[in-house]
This record gives C-alpha cells, sequence and structure tokens, in this order.
C-alpha cells in the first residue's frame, strides 16, 4: 500500500520522542526535521511540508501535554490534526441531476476514471449513467471507454473522427436524454496549450456542469499545485481524484493539489480494472495513515455536525486515562449527538469513556435516561467544579441541585456514576493482559496507552 | 525568483567571514580537519550498489539468452571503490584478449552499444563535486563549517527539492557538496556564490550527460550490423509510452526507415486501437492481436515479420504497469527474453516526484534499460525527475517528450534541463 512508507516514516520520527518527559528546542527541531522528510519523501509541497512541519514544532513547544499523556502520544494527535486540516472537509456527492465534467493533464487516468465513476454510481446506487467521450485528440480514447463498460447498461456516448469537442458535447447532452448522471471526459491538456484551454473552457460552459473533477496522478510531485491551479482557474474545481495510488507513490503532491484548490478529495484510483475505486474520506485517510485505528470508527458514528477534530481529540484524551467531569460533559453531548449510547460504545473498546462499554445492557438503558438529566446538573456546576469534582461537598451539592431543578439525591447519583467510571479505570491501571487486549483490538500499534 | 537570486541575496546578507577562515588561522585548520571528517563519513555511508539492487533471478532468462552474452553481471559489482577499479581493469584487459569481432554474437549485450562507447554501468552513481579551478594551492581563505553554510544549504536543497529532484539524490549531492566545501581554499578573486554554483552545476550536468548516448546515431549504427532493429519501451502507466511509440515511428520514417509498430498493450483498454490509429497516420505498418492477447506473441510476430519483409525497425509498445506488480512485470520480462530488443527505452513522466526513483530502480532491475525518455516536459513540470532516475540507475535521459505533436520529441538536451532548475 501506497501509505505504508509513510507511516512508517512518521511513527519513526514520533519514536524520536520516546521516553522524554519534556520537549526542548532540540528534540522539537529534529522531529521537525524528521517529519519533513518524510512529507518531503511523499512528495508533499515544499514550501507546505516547512509550514506544516513549522506549525508542529511550535506547537510541541507551546503546547503541554495533557497530564498522563505520553509526549508521542501528544505529537501524533498534533500531526493527525495538521494533516485532517490540508485535506479539508470531506464533500457528498449526490448521484442525482449531476453533470460531471473529467479534468487533468495527459495520462492521470481520466478515461479509466470516468468508466470507475460511472459505474460506482450504477452498482452502488443503481442509478442511470450516461458518459460523454469529448477527448477528440487521443486516438483510442472512445474505443477505451466502451471497452471499459462493455457489458454494463451505461450510455456511452462518442464520435469518432469528429473534431469538435463542443459538438460532441452538445449532441451528447441532447442524446443521453434523462439520466441521473452524465460524466464528460475531456482530453489531456498541459497547462500551456492556448487551444485546448480554449477548447476546455467552451466545453464547460455548454455542460454547465455541476461538479467539476480534477484526475491527478499519485507519482505527481511538485508540479502538482501549480497544475491544479491552473485547471482552477480555468474550469473551478469542485473535487480531486488521485489515481494509481496501488502503485508506491505516496500521493503527497496530490495532497499538496488540494490545498491549492480548496477541492477536497472525493474518489481515489487503486487499480486498473473498473471497480478499483474507493470512496475518499479524509479523516479515515489518515488516521489509516498515523495507524490511529479504532478512532476512525469514533468518527464514523459521528453526524456531520460533531466536529470531527474534536472528536478524535476527546477520544485520545479518554485513552490518556485522566477523566474529569468536563471530559463526561462532553462525552454526553456528543453521544446525544449520535443517538443512543448503546449504539455508540458497541464501536468503542470497553475501556474507552471510562469503562462504560463494560456496563450492562440494563445499566446502559438506565444510562441513557439519565442522560439528559446529567446534563442539565453539569450546566449548573461551575468550570472548577467539573475539573476537580473533588470540591462537590454537601453546600456545593445544595446548590446545584437547587440550580438544575433536581433532588440533591441525584447530584450525588452523577457524581457516584462518575467515581464508579473513574475507579474502573485506576484499576485497570497496571493490568497488563487488559493493556494488551486494548491494544490488539484498537490496532494503535504505536501510540501510547498510558491507562492514567 | 530564480534560485540564485534568492541564493546570492542571502550570501551578500550574510558576512563572509562568518563563511570563511584566514590562512593559517585556527580556525581554517579546524575547518580542514572536519571537512576531512565530513568526507570520510559521506564514504562510510555510501550505500553499496550490491546492497542498492538485489540480484536478479538470471536462471529463467538463460534458456532464452542462449545467444545473448552477458560480460558481466551488472549487480554483482565488487563493492570498494577500489575494488571497483581493478575489477573493471581487468574487465578491460579481458575485452582486449577476446577474439575478434567476427566471432561476437550481433550486438546483444546490454551493456554495449554500436556508437562506440559504452553505456555506463548500472546502479546508483556517485556524485563527485569538483570545485575546479577555484581552488587553489596556497593562499586564498579556508571554508568553514558554520550555521550560515548550513542555512544556505538548506535552501539550495529546497530548491531542488522544489524541482522534483528525489530527496535522496538531493541529499547525496547536498552532503558532498558540505563535503567538499567545507576545508577547501577558495581563491580570494572568486566569491563564494559563485564558487557553489559552478560546482552545483558542474555537478548536476556531469550527472545527466554521463553514458550519453544520441538517439539517431545509435540506431544507424545497430542497422549497420543487422536488422530490424527492435526498440522496446516500458514504464508505468499513463506516462506517454503509445503516444512516444508514435513519436519515435515518425522520427525514423522521416529519416527514410521503415517502421513496424508491435501493439504489446494488450492489456489497457484502447491501447491497441490508440496505436493503430497512430499507425494509419503515420502511414506504417502495426501488428497487433485481440485485446487480452499474448504480448509477448505480438512482439515476436512484429519482428518475425519485420524480418520477413526486411524492413528497418520495430517498436514495441508495451502496457504500462506498476512496478511493484511482480506478475505483471514477469510479462513484461517475458516479451523482453522472446525479442531481444538491440534497445530498452524506459519512459518517464516529467511530472513524477520521488517515486520516479523506486519506479526506475525497478525497472532498471527487473529489465535493464539503455535510456530514459522523458514525457511531458511542457507542462509545469521542472524536470527534476530526470536527475533522480540518472542518480539512481546511471543511466541517461536520451529523449524528451515536448507536445502531443508527431514531432514533439526532441533529443534530450541535459544543461537545458539545468538551466530550467537552476534559473
Amino acid at each position: 500500500m501506497a501509505l505504508d512508507g509513510l507511516k512508517q516514516r512518521i511513527t519513526r520520527s514520533v519514536g524520536l520522542l520516546k521516553g522524554k518527559r519534556k520537549v526542548d528546542e532540540e528534540t522539537a527541531k529534529d522531529l521537525s526535521r524528521s517529519l519533513r522528510k518524510a512529507l518531503l519523501e511523499a512528495d508533499f509541497n515544499v514550501r507546505q511540508s516547512k509550514e506544516l512541519t513549522e506549525r508542529i514544532e511550535r506547537r510541541m513547544l507551546e503546547e503541554e501535554p495533557r497530564p498522563g499523556v505520553k509526549l508521542e502520544t501528544h505529537a501524533m494527535n498534533l500531526i493527525y490534526t495538521e494533516l485532517v486540516r490540508i485535506l479539508g472537509r470531506p464533500r457528498e456527492i449526490m448521484p442525482h441531476n449531476q453533470t460531471i465534467l473529467m479534468v487533468g493533464l495527459y495520462g492521470q487516468g481520466k478515461t479509466t476514471t470516468t468508466a470507475k465513476l460511472a459505474d460506482w454510481w450504477r452498482r452502488r446506487h443503481g442509478v442511470k449513467v450516461a458518459v460523454i467521450e469529448a477527448d477528440v485528440h487521443r486516438p483510442g480514447a472512445f474505443e477505451q471507454l466502451q471497452q471499459l463498460l462493455e457489458g454494463t447498461n451505461v450510455d456511452v456516448y462518442g464520435e469518432p473522427g469528429e473534431q469538435d469537442a463542443t459538438k460532441i458535447v452538445r449532441n451528447g447532452i441532447k442524446e443521453v436524454g434523462n439520466v441521473d448522471v452524465v460524466i464528460i471526459d475531456t482530453a489531456g491538456r498541459d497547462s500551456l496549450d492556448e487551444p485546448l484551454r480554449d477548447e476546455l473552457v467552451g466545453i464547460a460552459e455548454i455542460a454547465n456542469a455541476t461538479e467539476r473533477f480534477l484526475v491527478i496522478d499519485a507519482q505527481v510531485g511538485q508540479a502538482a499545485g501549480p497544475v491544479a491551479e491552473t485547471f482552477h482557474e480555468l474550469v473551478g474545481v469542485t473535487g480531486t481524484i488521485v489515481t494509481k495510488l496501488d502503485g508506491t507513490a505516496r500521493g503527497g503532491g496530490a495532497l499538496s493539489a488540494v490545498s491549492a484548490t480548496g477541492a477536497p478529495i472525493v474518489f481515489i484510483g487503486e487499480g486498473e480494472k473498473v471497480q478499483d475505486l474507493e470512496k475518499f474520506e479524509s479523516d479515515r485517510f489518515i488516521s489509516r495513515l498515523l495507524g490511529l485505528g479504532d478512532i476512525k470508527g469514533l468518527i464514523d458514528l459521528a453526524p456531520g455536525d460533531l466536529d470531527q477534530e474534536e472528536a478524535a481529540r476527546l477520544a485520545q484524551r479518554l485513552m490518556s486515562g485522566r477523566f474529569t467531569l468536563t471530559d463526561m460533559y462532553s462525552q454526553m453531548e456528543m453521544m446525544s449527538k449520535i443517538g443512543s449510547v448503546e449504539k455508540m460504545l458497541s464501536h468503542l473498546p470497553d475501556a474507552m469513556f471510562g469503562g462504560m462499554g463494560n456496563m450492562s445492557m440494563a445499566q446502559k438503558r438506565q444510562m441513557q435516561g439519565n442522560l439528559e438529566k446529567y446534563r442539565v446538573i453539569m450546566d449548573s456546576m461551575t468550570q472548577k467544579e467539573k475539573d476537580e469534582p473533588i470540591l462537590l461537598k454537601s453546600s456545593r451539592i445544595r446548590r446545584i441541585a437547587r440550580g438544575s431543578g433536581v433532588n440533591e439525591k441525584d447530584v450525588k447519583e452523577l457524581l457516584a456514576q462518575w467515581n464508579r467510571s473513574r475507579k474502573m479505570m485506576r484499576g485497570m491501571k497496571g493490568d497488563r493482559s487488559f493493556r494488551r487486549k486494548m491494544k490488539s483490538m484498537m490496532d494503535v500499534d504505536d501510540m501510547d496507552l498510558d491507562m492514567g | 525568483m530564480g534560485l540564485f537570486d534568492r541564493f546570492k541575496k542571502r550570501f551578500k546578507k550574510t558576512d563572509e567571514k562568518e563563511i570563511t577562515a584566514e590562512e593559517n588561522s585556527v580556525e581554517a585548520e579546524e575547518a580542514v580537519e572536519q571537512g576531512k571528517r565530513l568526507k570520510e563519513a559521506l564514504e562510510e555511508a555510501r550505500p553499496t550498489p550490491q546492497e542498492a539492487t538485489p540480484k536478479p533471478t538470471l536462471e529463467i532468462e538463460e534458456e532464452w539468452d542462449d545467444s545473448d552474452e552477458i560480460t558481466e553481471d551488472p549487480f554483482a559489482k565488487p563493492i570498494g571503490r577500489k575494488e571497483r577499479k581493478k575489477a573493471r581493469r581487468a574487465a578491460s584487459v579481458e575485452k582486449a584478449e577476446r577474439p575478434t569481432e567476427s566471432e561476437k554474437p550481433t550486438t546483444k549485450d546490454p551493456m554495449q552499444s554500436t556508437t562506440g562507447h559504452d553505456l555506463v554501468a548500472s546502479g546508483p552513481v556517485e556524485i563527485e563535486i569538483n570545485l575546479g579551478d577555484s581552488v587553489t594551492k596556497t593562499g586564498g581563505r579556508v571554508v568553514m563549517s558554520s550555521d550560515k553554510l548550513d542555512r544556505i544549504l538548506e535552501e539550495l536543497e529546497e530548491e531542488l527539492l522544489s524541482s522534483d529532484m528525489a530527496q535522496s539524490a538531493v541529499e547525496d549531492v547536498i552532503h558532498t557538496l558540505k563535503a567538499t566545501l567545507i576545508g577547501s581554499r577558495i581563491s580570494t578573486t572568486k566569491k563564494i556564490e559563485v564558487v557553489v554554483e559552478e560546482a552545483l552545476r558542474s555537478t548536476l550536468l556531469r550527472l545527466l550527460e554521463a553514458g550519453y548516448w544520441d538517439f539517431n546515431k545509435t540506431v544507424s549504427a545497430h542497422l549497420e550490423d543487422s536488422s530490424p532493429v527492435v526498440i522496446m519501451l516500458v514504464g508505468v502507466n499513463g506516462t506517454g509510452k503509445t503516444t512516444t511509440t508514435a513519436k519515435i515511428a515518425n522520427r525514423l520514417t522521416q529519416q527514410g526507415r521503415s517502421v513496424v509498430l508491435a501493439a504489446a498493450d494488450t492489456f489497457r483498454a484502447g491501447a491497441i486501437d490508440q496505436l493503430a490509429i497512430h499507425a494509419e497516420r503515420l502511414g506504417v505498418r502495426c501488428i497487433r492481436s485481440q485485446r487480452g492477447g499474448d504480448a509477448a506473441a505480438v512482439a515476436r510476430d512484429a519482428v518475425e515479420s519485420a524480418r520477413a519483409r526486411g524492413e528497418d525497425v520495430v517498436i514495441i509498445d508495451t502496457a504500462g504497469r506498476m512496478q511493484n506488480k511482480t506478475n505483471l512485470m514477469e510479462e513484461l520480462r517475458k516479451v523482453h527474453r522472446v525479442t531481444q530488443p538491440h534497445l530498452v527505452i524506459f519512459v518517464a513522466d516529467a511530472l513524477a516526484g520521488n517515486d520516479a526513483v523506486t519506479q526506475a530502480v525497478e525497472f532498471q532491475r527487473m529489465l535493464r534499460f539503455d535510456g530514459a525518455a522523458l514525457c511531458k516536459l511542457d507542462t509545469d513540470a521542472k524536470g527534476g525527475a530526470a536527475l533522480s532516475i540518472a542518480h539512481a540507475t546511471g543511466r541517461p535521459i536520451v529523449l524528451a517528450g515536448v507536445g502531443q505533436g508527431y514531432d514533439d520529441l526532441i533529443d534530450f538536451d541535459p544543461a537545458w534541463l539545468i538551466d530550467s532548475i537552476l534559473e
């Protein structure tokens, strides 16, 4: 897999922090240098890698890791958030009333990807798809598309021999009629050729495409940024498709293209067959890249309005083992967004969320019922009380109960619940077999799991 | 702003005194010592070619290769510099003692071209930096190690990386440059930035010029010995093999050669049609089969039929493949075995970044290409991939693709590329 190389590099860089208690300038510099090398080798933009690693270096020095969090985990966390930031927010493309224009340089895999996309929507969503071959320059493009989509019900429109691409597109759109998705494949071009540029702009005008996808090869290096910019100026790119990720190329150039256009990666191509297309999810991609394993499960559950970075951060914090009422509060907030406690906990290792995964079904149901009440109670606490629940003595409890309109008994119950979770976690400390189990479950071989 | 504009600016800001030391000063002596140490460390750190390129499995090849004479296994070279020199000398002695030309089988030795000079040996190239006449024996100033020098070199490194030269190659160049600079006596008449620029330019140029061979002359020379001359194009997907095949066919027909194309890319949809249409436009024959057919059979057919008709050149267009797919690479080797091409050309993408190295090394290991064609040089790409390929395999870039027209294939000009990278 193309990503393994980068993953190893990053892990090795973070390994520089092993056993360290404090980051001094030298260590931070070493880390940043080593990371930069890793990114450059993966073809990330030179300037971007520099900025990114400098930011990580600065944050390593400025931000204290939370107590109990090892430096390695802290660094991994920073790298994760910084990388996710580059990739931008993922987009969902609905397969209805779409006209998609495929653009890119020569030989990036536009025609193959056109066929893959058509087949994807046909297969996954059962919608009616038509493709129009508007590459009038490369011989054999129409035949290629036809052969790739042989045996599917995807309509392939093309006029081999016709030299006017805009005419093909105009006729094609009329010809394919009422379909859910129309995909238009265009000729590959370099960024200097005027006639080809004019032709592309002409096609874009006629097609009035809802989406303009830039197809870019994973092996493309530093030129990726400028190339993406050029296409963005011409047609306004709305999505990026990275191809040939089945080779050894690490795709950093393509990721840099994303930051040049702001158009997120929507699909990735991982092979020569029509089925070899995958939907791209940036956070999953990055956690896979960093070996953060199951965090993606948590993120996957989160609906769109839940801040994914926040979710990842929370998960990390919980894994580090320090558990206050504030943490409990944000968990509950998140759970209420996701839906049921049961659903959420089923996706998490038992030890996560203060060992709540170990609860019985009945307890979970009760918890669900209590959720709302607990939130209200906590809303009546001060931040300090939430951070240090130990402060809560009878007078404070009385005040909170009055403020949230519940009995003192309910407040005490909440505290008991918190205490149970905390004890559970304390009990896990030093339990080697448990830690091993958890480690294998989460596939976080390179993360530090210090259970508070 | 070009590389050296910025670079020079940095130098002007820097006080020369912080980079160089006075003659006979303590610092100068220290710098000389340090330079020596750096050079030694560099020598030790250098990977031996044996480690870098594992030996290919030659056993299978032998049953096909009965007409092929492999004088030396390029991958089983001795390790040290001295030993290598010794081996080279021994080889040349052997060559001189060998019986006369007539007994030699036709020019199938992959290490030999008929252009008069040998193709350079494969394997990673050692960077050598020559400061030329900038160095004086006596007098002058001694360059010493300093933070400022480091920062300048770092900036230089960044610029080379921006041109898509691979990380490994850049590192090698910069480290060697540093080791050479520190402790050197620079004549006072020359500014240090000029010295560095000259050293870098000549190093990169030498890297690209090593083993360069002229495409036209080589084809002509091969033709004098035997016909048809078989040229095979290989590379990963989408670098421009089919287009380059057409361009080479065009170039050769214009020189009055008769050309046959072999559509041995039986895998990619539309590839056969693409080549067939090119052949029709160029008025040359194209040997083809069904999609999914045996690539080696198509290639062999093309060679046989060209031989029967007395045609001059056969160009084999192969299917693009990722170098990490072993089975597909084996298939490519099969095409190579049955056709015994005179020239194998690795088609590389000028847009490629660090992956160019992995690709080139792997293709070199599997097939031993003679030279590379760098395509898509008309894009935004600066073409540092050329330097990576030359550095990693020691094989020259001979052709450059600069557009989609049939005439847009030119002989690769190293100086032009260096200029475009450095300015």
